[in-house]
């Protein structure tokens, strides 16, 4: 649009028979007297995007033990040694949990095993499996899991279990061998080789579409953005997330958080973009997720649910998470600060605090009313705001407060970025616009 | 004042007004060097601004927050019945 019209536009001074007035009334970039059917077509939008909000808390983590055969620097918990019974999770703690997660009025419940590595503590993993079917077949809920694993330790009997009660596998594959391996150490030095014979036998036993994998990006993966992508194409991925370190846990006290700055993992992030779609353009479809997320919510009315993009926060009414020992956190990334020696975002213990309790503690009621970016300066005024959201756990973790102070912010320098560069890319051309878009189905 | 707060590590503020303004007057408690006022003082005017952006921009936008927070949870079970 020429400069000139869109000055005209906001003094209100556009002549109403002219072809821009028109175009603009047409795309619900003005209204008028006429009709009121683009603020109606607006607020339609807008309860599109929040209706998932009432049917609050939908995924519930487990972290079934801390205990982990891995040594990764960067891990956002405390590991300890595999041989620490005392940090796994009690029959009696699920039972509490269960009850805490059934007490949702979300009709799709999402449960997450986490750890450490869940898979060591199986016994425990089959146990709430089978006690929430059995709930579930009061409650009729549409019920699904999902087990977090490095696939170091998967057997027979764990796949089969997998199997039988189709439950849905997410792995750590951070690239090829040598990065992996780097990233990720243990003994044997064979955490690579495990975690892709890991996703072969549970591509064969579960279905191809039931295991994928999250990488995580550390200073050695900065100049390997290439290498970790086509590490997944030759997995047989069709997709990957870039993400960028959390500063939590182990990230933060072994320093992994302070090697490189947002800059750096953005050079990283859209290097990966750029191979992803001359990927794409060969012939070849492969999705960048983070990207398909927000032109998900750029392009469509709808809200994808990405916790750690929405407003308000997802923190606890769309996520929430039942620590071994009990303690509830509203968060994955609020345990992690836990396990730092923050407690700020701890709502309770399942074994001693009821729902209400839990879901209207102070802490996350206040972080909730912080977490509108519609509230907080500099989002108020943003043009990405509705396709933002905020991260008042992060925001605490780095600044001291739950809004943040966002000319300083990496949440929010990291997303303007992705945002400024998605548009420019759906305007360079034809092809670019038709791979982007089709991504969004993906979500 | 929440940024006077904010700073009583570093210095006392005094606040006073007069018909066209108000004035913060910083007492530093101890010999510094210039630089570390100069930083100091930059500082709190963007706490200051801070501040002052939250408290309008939550005010202007309250109702909104208030009617989305309580949509999020109408269905929880948790609302009061006062």
């Amino acid at each position: 649009m020429e400069r000139a019209n869109l000055e005209a536009l906001i003094r209100g001074t556009l002549e109403t028979n002219s072809e821009v007035y028109r175009d603009l009334k047409s795309r619900h970039f003005l209204q008028d007297p006429d009709s009121d059917i683009a603020v109606e077509l607006l607020a339609l939008k807008l309860r599109t995007k929040l209706k998932r909000l009432a049917d609050f808390t939908a995924l519930h983590m487990f972290v079934v033990t801390l205990r982990c055969e891995h040594s990764c620097p960067y891990c956002q918990v405390s590991r300890q040694s595999d041989d620490k019974l005392a940090f796994d999770m009690t029959k009696e703690t699920a039972e509490y949990a269960l009850a805490l997660t059934f007490r949702s009025p979300s009709p799709a419940i999402k449960i997450e095993f986490q750890g450490g590595e869940p898979l060591l503590n199986f016994p425990l993993i089959k146990f709430i499996v089978e006690r929430a079917l059995e709930i579930n077949t009061r409650e009729k809920r549409d019920l699904q899991f999902v087990v977090a694993t490095n696939l170091a330790v998967l057997s027979n009997e764990i796949l089969e279990f997998l199997r039988n009660h189709e439950i849905l596998v997410s792995t750590s594959l951070d690239g090829p061998r040598d990065l992996h391996n780097k990233n990720r150490p243990r003994r044997g030095n064979d955490s690579y080789e495990r975690a892709i014979s890991g996703i072969e036998r549970a591509r064969i036993a579960l279905g191809r579409d039931r295991v994928g994998a999250l990488m995580t990006t550390t200073e050695a993966s900065l100049e390997r953005p290439k290498d970790i992508i086509d590490e997944y194409i030759a997995s047989g991925f069709d997709g990957i997330f870039l993400r960028p370190l959390s500063p939590y846990g182990f990230a933060l006290k072994t320093r992994s958080y302070e090697a490189y700055d947002a800059d750096r993992w953005l050079s990283f992030y859209f290097a990966g973009l750029e191979h992803i779609l001359n990927i794409n353009r060969a012939g070849h479809r492969f999705v960048a997720q983070y990207a398909a997320t927000i032109l998900s919510k750029m392009l469509s009315p709808f809200e994808p649910g990405y916790v750690d993009l929405m407003s308000p926060a997802g923190i606890g009414i769309a996520a929430i998470v039942y620590n071994y020992d009990g303690e509830v956190f509203a968060s994955d990334e609020s345990r992690m600060l836990a396990e730092m020696g923050n407690k700020k975002f701890r709502l309770g213990n399942v074994r001693v605090d009821s729902y209400e309790r839990i879901f209207t503690n102070d802490t996350l009621l206040e972080a909730l009313d912080s977490s509108f970016a519609a509230s907080s300066p500099m989002c108020s005024d943003c043009a990405f705001l509705p396709h933002c959201g905020s991260d008042p756990v992060f925001h605490y973790a780095t600044q001291g407060d739950f809004v943040g102070h966002k000319p300083t912010s990496e949440f929010c320098r990291r997303n303007l970025a992705i945002f400024k560069k998605l548009v420019l890319l759906l305007r360079s051309d034809s092809e670019t616009r038709r791979i982007l878009t089709s991504w969004t189905s993906q979500v | 004042m929440k940024a006077a707060y904010r700073f009583s590590d570093r210095f006392v503020c005094d606040i006073s007004k007069t018909a066209t303004s108000i004035i913060c007057a910083l007492n530093f408690r101890q010999s510094i060097e210039a630089d570390f006022v100069r930083t100091a003082i930059d500082q709190f005017k963007l706490e200051v601004l801070d501040n002052e952006l939250r408290r309008s921009v939550a005010e202007r936008t309250e109702p909104l927050r208030t009617a989305i927070l309580a949509y999020a949870f109408s269905k929880s079970g948790l609302q009061s019945t006062e």
